[in-house]
């Protein structure tokens, strides 16, 4: 537990799991009840998507992780993040969608609730739904969420773990839509779909903004001045018209609507990370260069160590038998950078030796 | 100093009103949404007497012509793929299903995919021996038993002449129902018709 986590006061931290927990509890009894009966009808096509999704799930968790700039999440907050988005948010959102698009289809008629209902609805109980889980990770676990690039990473996973439940959804519905006749065609053809097609700009790019700007308000431990304010209020309310404008029933019929809609949900994503991703390598770089200062590490040497590659460089040039001695430096000064960019001192940093960073490759 | 600081800063934010916000944000679409559904009517009359179009596709369109007296149950219902309607105590549930290109579209191949689709709304569904029909506007397809818990009917399948769709009817009523509804359902089925698009 880092000192920062040490230090947030327990009793919010508590309720935020407890929270999470009971959440969680109410999700996964949603998915039983929603989709069980179609699992056991469909019990070989609803296994051809849970494994075909698995795979697309592991591949997605390790290049969102390798996204964060400077190092991965930690292990507890992308588990969160993704259980939250499978297993809570998904859940929730099944009841909350129903209960809205029915009323889209009483007040609407039936043709107006199918074809606006979606846009009408996911982004509003979706979005939220996501972004909820976010803020409560960072309440629950506060050193793993300090700004704008923590909450980006842990939206993008939080909306990964939505994605992948929700296409495992539309693979065994598609079976029903098409009669049934031939399931793994059906489960095949909305998985390519779902995941080669618009898997790009889903969930994850949409929930990888909203939670962006969760991340900004973390950064100003939840006083933020009002530029902030509207930032994050601007980052939430982009993922959801983005959003709305995915699932409005606009440039359909073809795969080259999909496509666009796709293209234009990460190239948005896309330019948030880049933003987001330059301050805080600045940042962090600004932060390891007073570190190294404090052990007398030459201050090119000190930048690398924001790079991955720079730190297995810097590992090379030790001694084989004293680099896991070495490593340990570099992910305590790593760490030291890291709350110093948050703005968070580190107990023993003005006197220095209380960190454990000295002598740092 | 500087721990003072850090200190300070978070004794000023203990965590509290995001953690509000969060549950909010939770609790929100999962009561108000029920709650606003709840206040609407469940269902809307369905117009009687002019052919009500349930699907289209490979240049076809499918109708079904409706007696006074049926309502439709839109929040159950989605264009172009589930169409829900009430009449008394029985039960009719318009399905269209789209086969993708080279899955099996025949009747027999519809019937029993049909069964396993009814199957996941409700496990004790069981379907009888089918047999073939023909609607009265010639539409040819087949038809059967349909057994539930508490409950029996009839299913129908009929796929479109053009391919590419089909229409499936399930019709469920519990013991108390009328044999009027009953036997309205059955025209309701009985008339579907499959006639090319005008282009």
């Amino acid at each position: 537990m880092s000192p920062a986590s040490i230090r947030a006061p327990r009793v919010p931290r508590l309720a935020a799991g407890v929270l999470f927990a009971a959440v969680g509890v109410l999700g996964a009894l949603s998915l039983a009840v929603h989709l069980g009966r179609t699992v056991l009808a469909f019990p070989g096509e609803a296994l051809l998507a849970l494994a075909a999704l698995a795979v697309v799930l592991a591949a997605g968790i390790a290049v969102l992780r390798w996204a964060r700039p400077v190092r991965p999440p930690g292990g507890a907050a992308t588990a969160a993040a993704v259980a939250w988005g499978a297993v809570a948010a998904s859940g929730c959102a099944l009841i909350a969608n129903d209960a809205l698009i029915g009323v889209w289809s009483k007040a609407g008629g039936t043709v107006f609730g199918s074809r606006w209902g979606p846009a009408l609805t996911a982004p509003v109980n979706e979005e939220v739904l996501k972004a909820a889980g976010v803020v409560l990770i960072a309440v629950a676990l506060p050193s793993a969420l300090r700004g704008p690039v923590d909450g980006l990473v842990l939206g993008a996973l939080t909306g990964l773990g939505f994605q992948v439940v929700e296409d495992a959804v539309y693979a065994v519905e598609s079976v029903v839509r098409d009669g049934a006749t031939a399931g793994a065609l059906s489960v095949a053809q909305s998985l390519v779909l779902r995941v080669g097609v618009t898997g790009p700009g889903s969930h994850w790019a949409l929930s990888a903004i909203a939670g962006a700007g969760v991340g900004l308000l973390a950064a100003a431990r939840w006083h933020p001045n009002a530029r902030r304010s509207w930032a994050a209020g601007l980052a939430v309310a982009a993922a959801m018209a983005l959003h709305g404008f995915f699932d409005a029933p606009v440039l359909q019929g073809t795969l080259a609507g999909p496509a666009v809609k796709t293209a234009v949900v990460f190239a948005c994503a896309a330019a948030v990370y880049a933003v987001a991703r330059r301050s805080y390598v600045r940042r962090i770089r600004g932060a390891l260069a007073v570190e190294g200062e404090l052990v007398d590490l030459p201050r090119a040497d000190a930048v690398a160590l924001s790079r991955r590659r720079g730190r297995r460089d810097a590992l090379r040039r030790v001694p084989l038998p004293d680099r896991p001695a070495a490593a340990e430096r570099q992910r305590g000064m790593l760490a030291a950078a890291e709350q110093r960019a948050a703005g968070i001192r580190v107990p023993g940093a003005e006197d220095e030796g209380g960190s454990g960073r000295s002598g740092a490759p | 100093m500087a721990n003072g600081n850090a200190a300070s800063a978070h004794v000023r934010d203990p965590g509290w009103t995001p953690l509000g916000a969060a549950a909010a944000a939770v609790a929100l679409p999962l009561l108000a949404w029920p709650l606003a559904g709840a206040l609407l009517p469940d269902a809307v009359s369905v117009p009687s007497g002019r052919p009500v179009v349930v699907g289209e596709g490979g240049g076809y369109e499918a109708t079904t012509r409706f007696e006074p007296g049926w309502t439709e149950l839109p929040a159950e219902s989605s264009e172009g793929e589930l169409l829900v309607y009430r009449r008394g105590r029985v039960l009719l549930q318009v399905r269209v299903v789209r086969p993708p290109q080279g899955a099996p579209e025949g009747a027999h191949d519809l019937w029993r995919g049909f069964e396993r689709i009814t199957r996941a709304w409700d496990p004790s569904a069981r379907f009888g021996e089918p047999s073939e029909t023909t609607g009265d506007a010639g539409a040819e397809g087949l038809t059967g038993l349909l057994e539930v818990d508490g409950a029996s009917g009839t299913a129908a399948v009929f796929p479109s002449p053009g391919g590419g769709f089909a229409v499936e009817f399930a019709t469920t009523a519990d013991r108390f129902a009328s044999v009027r509804d009953v036997q309205a359902a059955g025209r309701v089925v009985d008339s579907v018709a499959f006639s090319e698009e005008e282009r």
